[in-house]
């Protein structure tokens, strides 16, 4: 049952109360400054609905403000094949910035975009194979020594050092032993 | 001479075993929405702020794949509702799943295996494992339809705890599972190497114009050159360059 | 709610077939290399049959030759191209693609092309020059006091006074307090979250369960 308001309340036990709750107005009225526990009334901040970081809103990301570096006002996302001459105001095309894609010839190509599950087992034959052989020798560097390139698992990575060996070793050792670096340490002429 | 590296010996194959072994990891995340929506980057040196769709401390694996529709669907609703508190700029605590992933190396169930029920009011009744799921460390079992409860506390005593473990076998090159009771050998089932794409790799169905099969995918067609791959491209398709290139400055 | 109808959808609408390519395009070969196999149109998930392999490794791909590193990114690209073209027509149709971890297959494939031929380039600049393959870096101090790697730009010319960053061994007074209040917070807020970890790892499921305090009853 609603009480109208302004009525004063008086308790089931007689005992009046001149407590100020009692004495309510009879519209409600709204402090200013009054949050958290004393709020009065539905609050609605404006402020939540401004648009900011969570709110994805891309008007406010830096891409498009007037105070960017020049070179974003007018970035596509795409590299330029020429620039602005300032002198004659016209836009010069450069061939060396222009995108050339070399694309191969694919008749005939037989490597797909994806790998049989069956190359696993192959591949697991071969590492078992080759550890065996690792345990036989003793060590990586003999067993590489007695086995054949395509026979190893994992394939070995391309550094430098591998370059050089395949590349210039050769030729390197044998100008050093021929004694065009100077002479050979530990050799008597 | 080209020399290879990376030898791991003894072997634990069983680590590897999953059904969900060829999945891309990056879909498995995408999947789980544990990706970032949004990388706050280019801070003047300060790391980057990462807004996700469900942060990780957040995600709670199920024992359902995380590809599966229903799965999936769970994960969009608890991004929406991520994202909806983010807006509104609510509080949402994250819910911190407790990490209940055995080792791998601990791990001794597979699909396939017969397993019985040692404790509880369920005792001797037996089944075979359907699926695992390691992130929750759950099994389901066929025709049982059990929850492991309280009962667990005082296994020990009941012989339920350390039933299986690994051991080397006698060549000291592979780990082998044993029972711990009377020290046979428990091999693996076959259907514990069934991932989601095969039933066994040897019997994998290849898919025509897409699979490279195995002995195109292990042809050896690279003779090293002192040479970088635009260089030979260039040599190969008949491009001349006579153009060279000014110096320029980097900084 | 919205999010979900996709897939909604698509369980509901599995078992239909839909007309997704026209007999034109059927016959010509050509045309075809733009399209799935006509046999995976509309499924929610392809048949075992038709389901594609794994991604290439490293390890297989340093067994290529340049040449053949060449043209396999062109078929990953074609594949690529292909199944973009197949999301596209499953999504204006209300379905899901059927098993889109094909697309980060081929990106995996991709992204370990493009390492291996990093690692030939690298290995044959190294030697040659003794400069690495991979893009330039600086290392300089921002205004606010941080040192971090940056990618170098080219320029055509040298730098004009104050153009370039540098890295900075001692931090003006501005840095410098910025600097030491960051390390401050960041200090603050590992301290926090460890307290966190602490409270989270004591809580019990009892505290949980009563979080909400127990319903409070009179009966005086």
């Amino acid at each position: 049952m609603l009480k109208p308001f302004g009525a004063v309340q008086s308790s089931f036990r007689g005992v009046r109360s001149l407590n100020a709750t009692n004495f309510r107005a009879p519209w409600p009225f709204v402090k200013k400054g009054a949050f958290g526990q004393r709020k009065i009334g539905p609050m609605n901040y404006e402020k939540f609905k401004w648009p900011g970081q969570n709110r994805e809103f891309p008007e406010l990301s830096p891409k498009f403000q007037k105070l960017n570096p020049k070179e974003l006002h007018r970035y596509t996302g795409v590299q330029e094949e020429g620039y602005h001459d300032e002198l004659s105001g016209e836009f010069v095309a450069v061939k060396e910035m222009r995108n050339e894609i070399v694309v191969p010839n694919l008749d005939g190509f037989k490597l797909g975009p994806y790998v049989s599950y069956r190359t696993d087992v192959q591949i697991e034959k071969r590492r078992i194979a080759y550890e065996k052989k690792v345990q036989e020798k003793g060590s990586e560097r003999l067993a590489d020594l007695h086995t054949v390139e395509d026979e190893r698992w994992p394939p070995p990575r391309m550094s430098a050092n591998t370059l050089f060996e395949l590349a210039y070793g050769d030729i390197v050792r044998s100008e050093y032993k021929e004694g065009k670096y100077g002479k050979v340490a530990g050799k008597q002429e | 001479m080209l020399s290879s590296r990376v030898l791991r010996l003894p072997r634990k194959p069983f680590v590897d075993l999953d059904y969900a072994k060829h999945m891309p990891a990056a879909y498995v995340e995408k999947v789980k929405r544990t990706v970032p929506r949004k990388t706050f980057g280019d801070r003047f040196g300060a790391p980057d702020i990462k807004m996700y769709y469900v942060h990780p401390d957040d995600y709670v694996p199920s024992h359902r794949r995380p590809w599966e529709d229903k799965q999936l669907s769970e994960h969009l609703h608890r991004a929406d509702k991520y994202f909806s508190a983010q807006l509104s700029n609510k509080f949402m605590r994250f819910r911190y799943p407790k990490n209940e992933r055995i080792a791998d190396t601990e791990w001794t169930f597979f699909p396939g295996d017969l397993v019985q029920v040692m404790v509880g009011k369920d005792k001797g009744r037996q089944g075979l494992i359907l699926t695992i799921s390691r992130d929750t460390s759950e099994v389901i079992v066929d025709g049982l339809h059990t929850k492991l409860g309280e009962d667990m506390e005082g296994s020990d005593k009941l012989g339920v705890d350390k039933t299986l473990r690994w051991q080397l076998n006698g060549a000291g090159d592979e780990y082998i599972r044993v029972s711990t009771k009377s020290g046979y050998e428990i091999p693996i089932p076959s259907q514990a190497k069934v991932t989601y794409e095969y039933l066994q790799p040897e019997n994998y169905i290849e898919v025509e114009g897409k699979d490279t099969p195995a002995d195109l995918v292990l042809t050896r067609t690279y003779i090293p050159k002192v040479a970088s791959f635009e260089q030979e491209i260039m040599e190969e398709i008949g491009i001349k360059e006579t153009r060279t290139p000014k110096p320029t400055y980097w900084y | 709610m919205w999010r979900n109808l996709p897939t909604l959808l698509s369980s509901a609408v599995r078992t239909q077939k839909f007309p997704l390519a026209t007999a034109r395009l059927s016959t010509d070969a050509n045309m075809q290399q733009f399209f799935d196999d006509e046999a995976n149109f509309g499924k929610a998930e392809l048949r075992p049959k038709y389901r594609p392999g794994r991604a290439w490794t490293a390890d297989e791909l340093r067994l290529k030759s340049n040449s053949d590193l060449h043209k396999l990114w062109y078929v990953c690209l074609k594949e690529r191209n292909m199944l973009i073209t197949m999301r596209k027509a499953h999504v204006s149709r209300a379905r899901n693609m059927p098993n889109p971890e094909r697309f980060d297959r081929v990106q995996e494939s991709m992204d370990r092309i493009e390492e291996v031929v990093h690692e030939r380039n690298d290995a044959v600049l190294r030697l040659e020059t003794g400069e690495s393959a991979a893009p330039r870096e600086r290392t300089i101090t921002s205004f606010a006091g941080f040192t971090y790697q940056k990618p170098a730009k080219e320029h055509y010319l040298p730098p004009e006074n104050g153009q370039k960053e540098y890295e900075v061994p001692y931090l003006d007074d501005d840095a410098y307090m910025m600097q030491k209040l960051w390390t401050e917070k960041e200090y603050m807020k590992r301290r926090d979250q460890e307290d966190d970890v602490k409270r989270r790892a004591a809580r019990t499921d009892d505290m949980e369960r009563f979080k909400r305090g127990a319903p409070r009853v009179f009966n005086r």
